[in-house]
């Protein structure tokens, strides 16, 4: 995403606000366009998932349910927007993998192939690393939604969203500096909620 | 730990990481040397930031090659060939460029898909190549795909103009415009259904209007990649004009897009949609659950609209060509009744018919009184060295149509009230190249419309017609003077022969009642000024620059065979029903 896209991005709300319904196609556009790129993250390297559900059903439902939340909820600011959206397609997702896997399957097959950690530590047990099946970002994404509010937004914009630390700073009104750190407080909350369960 | 170690820590995280993304590393102690008491500490939460370090990989950076195209990224010429000049258009899906064919030397359309919106390159390739074999007048052509780097590109016709989109925004077609921009649509899409492929975003901003008033199909399957195993629709298309199949990600067919044509020609002919909510959720519900509000059209067109829109596929028309030839069925029903429906749709139509029987009506008052007595109850009978038709014969050429050519003839016609037909394409609920008097006013038809003038001829007056079907325009003459200029004749992409007196065997819709003296048809652009004409043809030097090629009259017919008199041997054949 470019600089200038969120400011694009918080015009066409402002039109739709106006109940401008060409401003509101448009947003949609906007809006599919990333969840797009989100399902196709979550269904990277995933064929067996495909096997049972397209990419781009996955897609249309939670396109269908961003419809919902945008019909019925005062989108005010693109911040607002952005968590919208990246909130629906989690729980599109999650909704997804319970449907195909079952509550009890989520997890169970978990980080049995993790990636290596980097020169810098890390550990293979860590269920903070990347996850490499269905029901790991079904936890990962279960897990986020145990995050307070504040963490959530970040990880919102700068995972979900894609965007630069820069633009999430210009998103959220605060200096770079002080996004980088919450964003360090997110990753360091997000690591103690994963790994809490296997700790007990 | 403090406030102010929290405090301490943090600007050491942040210092390490900033030396992290410079691809400088240091050691915990280094950075800890003045604070050993957060050095364990310190090291833990740096490991953590290594493991969640892929969190800072943008979900578009996964997978396939998937930095989105832009403009800083895209280089100013591509394959050292089409240079990049102005960024006309971006979506979702890619960008549009006019550009320039430095080898032809010639502008063209550039279409750059953005790489993280191409599941597979390779089969968005084949898809582009699929629909750069598609050559038909009412889909822009694309001309060249092609990569540069990790780029894929499309070069394509490049169609000045605004799209139908724009003109329902700011000019709208009257109906009959609008139905016949529909017919054209409809024929394209049957072309490139017949050839395997599905439009699946068929709406009026894919629908380019050019200066010429042509109706051109545009990002023909490019933004969309076939619904074949092992892939994946690249796109859905646009929700407002989506099948309910389609929406549903079911597999489709043509009969999707003609659901989509059908919104368009609801929307073209009301200035709406026939579903009753802008809020995309409820449009979402009502196309699923075929819901539509068919707002009242003319009675025909309405019946095609409901039809297209019907939920189930199986229950809309069965190919893009049968809803054409409806839609035309309908134009031409409308042309000779003039219908209620149209003085309800637009009153400029009322107006135009009204002005247009005022006109006959003068003309007729002008006429002597045994022209007006010959007008009114009219019934021309054979005359010999006449050719005489009486709506159930016709002469069909060995010539096939063409153009540019000239068409003219001397003819007087019975009045029967409805459209005449005199020279013209053998093309049956179609636009071809012709001739002809439609409810008294003289019409050409160029290839892809048709247009005429309201000057009434009177019946049994004996007139002259002509129309020269030029490259760049379309001259039409009553009487050896110029009366209209129409869009530029294309060639003909169907192979037909130029008939005489009635259009299609057994056709009963589109046929002459009257006697024709003397016709010629002439290859090139016979007349650009007025011109005074001979009242017989005969052929024509061999150095004519615009040489006869057929000449009729009634003096020379064996048996059913009218012989030529240009010297060219292109008898026809009489055809009676």
């Amino acid at each position: 995403m470019s600089l200038g896209t969120d400011t694009e991005l918080q015009n066409l709300i402002d039109v739709a606000l106006k109940g401008d319904s060409s401003a509101q196609t448009a947003l949609l556009d906007h809006a599919c366009d990333r969840l797009l790129r989100l399902t196709r993250k979550m269904f990277h390297g995933y064929p067996n998932l495909r096997r049972w559900e397209q990419t781009d059903d996955i897609f249309q439902n939670a396109m269908v349910r961003l419809h919902r939340a945008l019909a019925n909820v005062r989108v005010e600011s693109v911040r607002h927007f952005f968590n919208l959206a990246a909130v629906q397609v989690r729980r599109e997702l999650l909704d997804l993998a319970k449907h195909h896997f079952g509550r009890e399957g989520a997890g169970a097959n978990h980080h049995t192939d993790g990636i290596p950690a980097d020169d810098d530590g890390g550990s293979l047990q860590d269920r903070a690393n990347k996850p490499t099946d269905v029901s790991g970002w079904n936890e990962f994404h279960e897990h986020i939604e145990q995050l307070p509010e504040t963490d959530q937004e970040i990880v919102n914009l700068l995972f979900y969203e894609g965007l630069t630390q820069e633009e999430a700073a210009r998103v959220l009104g605060v200096s770079l500096r002080t996004l980088k750190r919450r964003w360090q407080d997110a990753k360091f909350r997000l690591h103690e909620v994963l790994n809490r369960d296997q700790q007990r | 730990m403090t406030n102010n170690d929290e405090e301490i820590l943090a600007d050491l995280l942040l210092q390490w990481e900033e030396l992290r993304e410079k691809g400088q590393k240091t050691s915990p102690n280094e950075l800890c040397k003045d604070h050993p008491h957060l050095h364990d500490e310190f090291v833990r939460r740096i490991k953590i930031l290594s493991v969640t370090s892929w969190l800072d990989q943008p979900l578009s950076d996964e997978g396939n090659s998937s930095s989105p195209a832009n403009s800083q990224s895209i280089p100013k010429t591509l394959i050292g060939r089409y240079r990049l000049d102005n960024l006309i258009a971006e979506g979702g899906f890619a960008q549009v460029w006019r550009g320039y064919d430095t080898e032809l030397q010639r502008i063209v359309a550039v279409k750059i898909p953005k790489p993280n919106r191409l599941q597979s390159a390779d089969a968005f390739m084949a898809e582009a190549r699929r629909v750069a074999r598609l050559k038909h007048p009412g889909i822009v052509q694309v001309y060249d795909v092609g990569r540069d780097g990790e780029l894929c590109f499309i070069v394509s016709e490049f169609i000045e103009g605004g799209s139908l989109a724009d003109h329902l925004v700011k000019n709208p077609p009257a109906p009959q415009q609008a139905i016949r921009w529909l017919i054209d649509i409809a024929e394209a899409l049957d072309y490139a259904h017949l050839h395997g492929v599905i439009h699946r975003d068929i709406k009026p901003a894919n629908i380019l209007i050019d200066h010429h008033g042509r109706a051109l199909l545009a990002d023909f399957g490019i933004a969309q990649s076939a619904n074949k195993a092992g892939q994946e629709a690249l796109s859905l298309g646009t929700l407002r004009y989506m099948s309910p199949e389609q929406l549903e990600g079911r597999d489709i067919d043509p009969r999707s897009d003609i659901f989509s044509l059908g919104i368009v020609l609801h929307e073209a002919l009301t200035g709406r949609l026939p579903y009753s909510s802008p809020d995309p959720n409820v449009l979402r519900r009502e196309i699923v659950a075929g819901i539509q509000t068919v707002v009242e059209m003319p009675s025909g067109v309405g019946a095609i609209c409901k039809k297209a829109l019907k939920r189930d596929p199986v229950q809309r028309h069965t190919s893009a060509a049968e809803f054409a030839a409806e839609l035309r069925h309908c134009l031409d029903r409308s042309k000779r009744k003039s219908p209620p429906w149209i003085w309800v749709i637009a009153g400029i139509l009322v107006l135009a018919v009204a002005t247009a029987v005022w006109q006959f009506v003068k003309t007729r008052d002008k006429l002597n009184p045994s022209e007006k007595r010959a007008s009114q109850t009219l019934e021309l009978k054979p005359e010999a060295g006449i050719l005489f038709f009486d709506g159930k014969s016709r002469i069909v050429t060995p010539l096939k149509s063409f153009a540019p050519c000239t068409l003219e003839a001397w003819f007087r016609m019975a009045d029967n009230g409805q459209e005449q037909f005199i020279i013209g394409s053998d093309v049956p609920h179609n636009y071809g190249i012709g001739i002809g008097v439609n409810t008294y006013n003289p019409i050409a038809e160029w290839i892809r419309g048709g247009f005429y003038v309201k000057l009434p001829i009177a019946p049994g007056r004996w007139t002259h017609l002509a129309a020269v079907f030029a490259p760049d325009e379309t001259r039409l003459y009553l009487d050896g003077k110029k009366i209209d200029v129409g869009a530029a004749t294309l060639q003909p992409t169907i192979e037909t022969p130029f008939v005489i007196g009635n259009v299609g065997e057994g056709h009963n819709t589109l046929f002459f009642t009257g006697q024709i003296r003397c016709l010629r048809i002439s290859r090139g652009t016979r007349y650009s000024e007025d011109f005074e004409p001979e009242k017989l043809f005969v052929a024509d030097q061999e150095d004519f620059p615009s040489r006869a090629v057929l000449i009729y009259d009634g003096s020379k017919i064996e048996r059913d065979r009218v012989i030529d008199l240009s010297g060219e041997g292109n008898d026809g054949k009489f055809e009676f029903r």
